[in-house]
């Protein structure tokens, strides 16, 4: 797509600028906050409670406790 | 720095040599003053001393340490267990509610139980006689002592200070509870006076501490099977009362990743976008070409 | 005889304000398409309201599961 293309299809009409500008930001936080968080819980593997949960194994007790 | 600077002075004001050896000599003399009145007041604790400050603790290097690092949960979890075996029989946690360890380091229905074990004051029967309940995970962690009072009597007129936010109100923050845990030598130094039943620790302002040694090699038994040295057990206790203090630590990081994140593009596109709109103005020459003329007159 | 035209007759366009039907059918659209960039501004700044997400963006397609917040039954404060 060459950028006079870009320019008529985004550019030109200012409703259609506008309204992708929001679209893209719509689209764009969900995406941003999303990987952010799986960079986070990546780098900070092993000290999270659900790292700690999976490995002490509290889950299987908490559901017997629960069926009692 | 400071020579170039006394240099000049004495290159530029003062031309003669005299009086640059006056200023060298008289910065010299102030400096092994102050330094030998530092040690002096070293060497007392008496008010507004060195030592009444209490020994600066040291930077330890914290798992949570850095601006992208969550709490050890697993430490959290352990330093829980240090509080309620061994803290919890002077100090309370007045301001944490059993429901906020939920997701955090314990299981709801480990909270449940925990929080059962305590009987909290109920609504009074018909007759309007006081009754009791078990704790529910709503509540906040119960005191060990009913009042003020209470406490001081228990402890020699010590109040035993309320933990949740004692990581935030020390200066020095998780190092120096550490620091502090850690830091009773075997014997005072020679010379420190003590009143009856205080103890020694020189992280402690003035030195004299009311609690004593507390943290001792295999005190707990950790449920994970990390051996509890009394290193270990100060870690994971301070690092509990570190969530305590700051319960939004994790999340907080996590917004600021974000933020800097964004922030910090926008700054590189507004440096990139100030570059591109400046560019021709910057480099644009102005030329004069004078018209051509034909021979001299 | 012969049908002279004596003078301009002016007719007037049905109209209301400045908007007639015909310059109304001609804006109509570049008015659609402010109406749809409307649309994703007010859903920018809805994105984190929970009615708006429970009845229009949790049922999107892709990216719908972003706004499911899943807590397990241990990990509930209450």
């Amino acid at each position: 797509m060459s950028f006079a293309t870009i320019y008529r299809v985004f550019f030109k009409r200012n409703a259609v600028f506008v309204g992708t500008i929001f679209a893209a930001g719509f689209v764009f936080q969900p995406l941003f906050d999303s990987g952010i968080t799986s960079w986070y819980e990546a780098h900070n593997k092993g000290k999270l409670w659900k790292d700690v949960k999976a490995q002490l194994q509290l889950v299987g007790d908490e559901e017997a406790a629960d069926d009692e | 720095m400071f020579s170039q600077f006394t240099k000049r002075l004495a290159t530029k004001n003062f031309a003669n040599k005299l009086s640059s050896k006056l200023v060298v000599g008289g910065v010299a003399t102030a400096g092994l003053t102050s330094s030998a009145l530092l040690y002096a007041d070293s060497l007392t604790a008496n008010a507004l001393t060195a030592a009444e400050h209490g020994l600066h603790a040291p930077a330890f290097d914290w798992s949570h340490n850095g601006p992208f690092e969550t709490f050890d949960h697993a430490s959290i979890r352990r330093g829980y267990q240090v509080y309620r075996e061994v803290c919890a029989a002077c100090h309370s946690l007045d301001r944490v509610a059993w429901r906020t360890m939920i997701g955090v380091a314990f299981t709801n229905q480990e909270v449940r139980d925990m929080a059962a074990e305590f009987e909290y004051d109920d609504e009074p029967d018909e007759q309007g006689n006081p009754r009791k309940r078990p704790g529910k995970i709503a509540d906040y962690i119960q005191a060990p002592y009913e009042n003020e009072q209470a406490a001081r009597a228990a402890n020699q007129g010590a109040l035993p200070p309320d933990l949740s936010l004692i990581v935030k109100a020390r200066h020095g923050a998780a190092d120096y509870i550490f620091a502090l845990l850690t830091g009773y030598p075997d014997d005072p130094p020679a010379g420190v006076v003590l009143p009856e039943g205080a103890n020694y620790n020189p992280y402690f302002p003035g030195g004299s501490i009311a609690m004593a040694r507390v943290l001792f090699d295999e005190l707990v038994e950790y449920e994970d099977g990390t051996p509890a040295t009394t290193s270990q057990m100060a870690k994971d206790v301070t690092t509990f009362l570190n969530w305590c203090a700051e319960p939004e630590h994790d999340e907080r990081k996590r917004l600021g990743l974000k933020t800097i994140t964004i922030l910090s593009t926008l700054f590189l596109l507004s440096v990139w976008i100030k570059k591109f709109k400046w560019a021709g103005i910057k480099t644009r020459q102005f030329k004069f070409n004078p018209p051509k003329t034909s021979g001299k007159k | 005889m012969v049908a002279y035209v004596s003078q301009l007759a002016f007719k007037t366009v049905p109209h209301f304000g400045k908007i007639s039907t015909k310059n109304l059918a001609s804006y109509a659209p570049n008015l659609m398409l402010w109406g749809g960039a409307w649309a994703s501004c007010v859903a920018v700044y809805t994105s984190g309201w929970p009615i708006f997400q429970d009845t229009f963006y949790k049922k999107l397609p892709y990216f719908g599961s972003y706004w499911v917040k899943e807590v397990l039954p241990e990990d509930k404060q209450y």
